[in-house]
């Protein structure tokens, strides 16, 4: 009985997701065919913009530019992690640390990614650095604030239990902060991805010989619309795509944990 | 027992980004290969200019083959293209009058060698039976990229003319690529911008010509210093095969508005690209620049208020640099 409801809903939710795909394309088509401007311009019609598709992935164009985008983004996305987190875990557990770096975070954090590419230009070129420090950087600060709320929210009890039961300093940070404040950190990491994706497509705009906003960029810049249409259904996509990766990894790396 | 679950999935998982990681580092390992070629790096813009078609043809690429690497770095605009250039990221560009005046004037350095393109700006106007000149723009919608362009000081030039100040019109800020679509939504009634968007207007049957500064030297070839000192032999090449290509698209307007769409991959059409060759653009005959149309633009800049350089004979004879250019004319 349990089976068949699941099942039931199972089907339902993907039923309503085909709706919704069709109703997009119901709309796209109107908004298309509305005018001559939307027509050429701003919304070519679907059958235009899947024909410059296969055009772009004949070509190679497309896998060369959806490649460069995603190493980017993994390249920049793991140097956040392996900075934040550790840097995220020391400030949570450390009041003293966090006081005098949490102003400069607070700073720093709203700063727009488009500001920093002046800089990045000067300080790391046009190649592929300046792309990845964008990216690290707005990765960076979604990251270490969720590790640090990790830490910062762990039950007070859990760390009174260990004390009292002899935990070193070392013991405490590493078997009991750390997996605590996991949860927190990969709700961070996922977050930390989805700005990823973004902050490649904004780098790839200003100077580069390949990716998503590359592409996007020039066609803007052309105004050929196929391509910028492309772009924006592949970011949906790649979010999607790296948001169900997360959640197989969180199954994953948390299968030890007892469900209720 | 848990303890050895989460400690394999920790180890299988950091393998699996490791592994990205390697296979990231060899995907742009080209960038650290060394190189035994003189390395050229031309940053280019997706505009009507010459070295476009240079690059398409791999003019450079054929004729250099065993001297140069040519590197073709893509620009949006000509902003990110001067920073590059100022980062040493960049040897070559080629880029607009008043990027490159302002830019010196923020102390980038760049040397001015060889002269590019000519109108590549204007104003456009609606075809409206209500607006038949530039006076009739009295009271209607403007759009224009920003003050501080080269454009304003054309849009204040227009409305000069009409009899008009920019008190009288009603200004709206766009790119270039968006200033046709805006004339087509009838948004605005002109635009002040550059080729091929000017001749898109035109040749779609929305607008008009209205006004276009005579002889306007529009485009410049730009050089870093540091590799014009070491490569001169190099800059005057690349500029003579830019030449070669100007003197090209004059005599095959229509070959190469065909390679022009090409590279533009159809958004922009030939017979766009076409009527902008015949009819505005400028491809020059003379590629040296002259240290007196300098000092006689700069005086202009300075009067429309678009940039304050108080000793403008200085500042011409430290930018410009026409011994390569000569080179080629020879």
């Amino acid at each position: 009985m349990k089976n068949s409801v699941s099942h039931f809903k199972n089907h339902r939710r993907k039923l309503f997701f085909l709706i919704d795909i069709i109703i997009l394309l119901i709309l796209w088509t109107i908004v298309s065919f509305s005018s001559e401007v939307a027509y050429n311009y701003i919304l070519p019609p679907i059958n235009v913009v899947f024909g410059d598709f296969v055009k772009l992935i004949a070509d190679g164009v497309l896998v060369q530019h959806i490649t460069s985008s995603v190493l980017r983004t993994l390249l920049g996305f793991f140097l956040a992690v392996i900075t934040a987190v550790p840097v995220g875990l020391l400030l949570g557990w450390s009041e003293r640390f966090y006081s005098i770096f949490e102003p400069i975070i607070e700073i720093l954090r709203p700063i727009s990614p488009i500001a920093w590419i002046p800089l990045s230009i000067l300080w790391f070129g046009i190649g592929e650095n300046s792309k990845i420090f964008i990216i690290w950087l707005l990765a960076f600060f979604f990251i270490i604030m969720n590790a640090i709320h990790g830490v910062k929210n762990i039950n007070p009890n859990l760390i009174d239990a260990a004390r009292t039961l002899g935990a070193s300093k070392k013991f405490l940070f590493f078997k009991v902060i750390m997996p605590a404040a996991f949860p927190n950190i990969l709700i961070g990491m996922r977050l930390g991805m989805g700005v990823s994706i973004g902050a490649v497509v904004i780098a790839e705009m200003i100077a580069a010989k390949s990716g998503i906003g590359f592409m996007m960029e020039r066609a803007r810049t052309v105004i050929d619309p196929s391509p910028v249409i492309i772009g924006l259904v592949l970011i949906g996509l790649l979010g999607i795509l790296t948001n169900l990766c997360f959640v197989k990894i969180e199954n994953f790396m948390m299968k030890h944990r007892v469900s209720k | 027992m848990v303890k050895k679950g989460i400690i394999k999935r920790c180890i299988i998982l950091s393998g699996v980004v490791l592994m990205f990681f390697v296979i990231s580092i060899g995907f742009f390992h080209e960038q650290l290969a060394a190189k035994e070629k003189l390395v050229i790096k031309i940053g280019v813009q997706p505009v009507i200019l010459p070295e476009l078609i240079t690059q398409s043809k791999g003019i450079l690429e054929k004729k250099y083959k065993n001297k140069y690497e040519i590197s073709w770095i893509e620009f949006t605009h000509a902003g990110p293209g001067i920073e590059a250039m100022a980062a040493g990221e960049i040897d070559f560009l080629d880029a607009g009058v008043m990027p490159l005046i302002q830019g010196r004037e923020k102390g980038r350095d760049y040397w001015a060698v060889g002269n590019s393109i000519g109108n590549v700006t204007g104003m456009v106007i609606r075809k409206d039976p209500g607006i038949k000149g530039l006076k009739d723009l009295k009271g209607k919608k403007v759009s224009y990229p920003g003050a501080g362009s080269w454009q304003y000081a054309i849009l204040l030039m227009a409305l000069e003319k009409g009899g008009l100040t920019i008190k009288d019109v009603e200004l709206h800020r766009a790119r270039f690529p968006e200033m046709p679509i805006l004339m087509k939504k009838k948004s605005v009634d002109a635009f002040v911008g550059v080729e091929p968007f000017l001749s898109l207007s035109i040749v779609e049957g929305d607008a008009e010509m209205g006004f276009r500064p005579a002889d306007e030297l529009s485009g410049f070839f730009v050089v870093r210093p540091a590799f014009a000192k070491s490569n001169p032999e190099a800059v005057t090449n690349v500029l003579a095969e830019f030449h070669e290509t100007s003197k090209w698209i004059k005599s095959h307007p229509e070959e190469a508005a065909e390679e022009y769409a090409k590279v533009f991959k159809g958004a922009i059409k030939k017979e766009v690209i076409l009527y902008a060759i015949k009819n505005g653009l400028t491809f020059m005959d003379d590629i040296v620049p002259t240290y007196d149309h300098w000092i006689k633009f700069i005086n202009s800049t300075n009067s429309y208020e678009l940039t304050k350089i108080a000793d403008i004979e200085t500042f011409v004879k430290d930018f410009i640099h026409p011994e390569f250019a000569k080179k080629v004319r020879k």
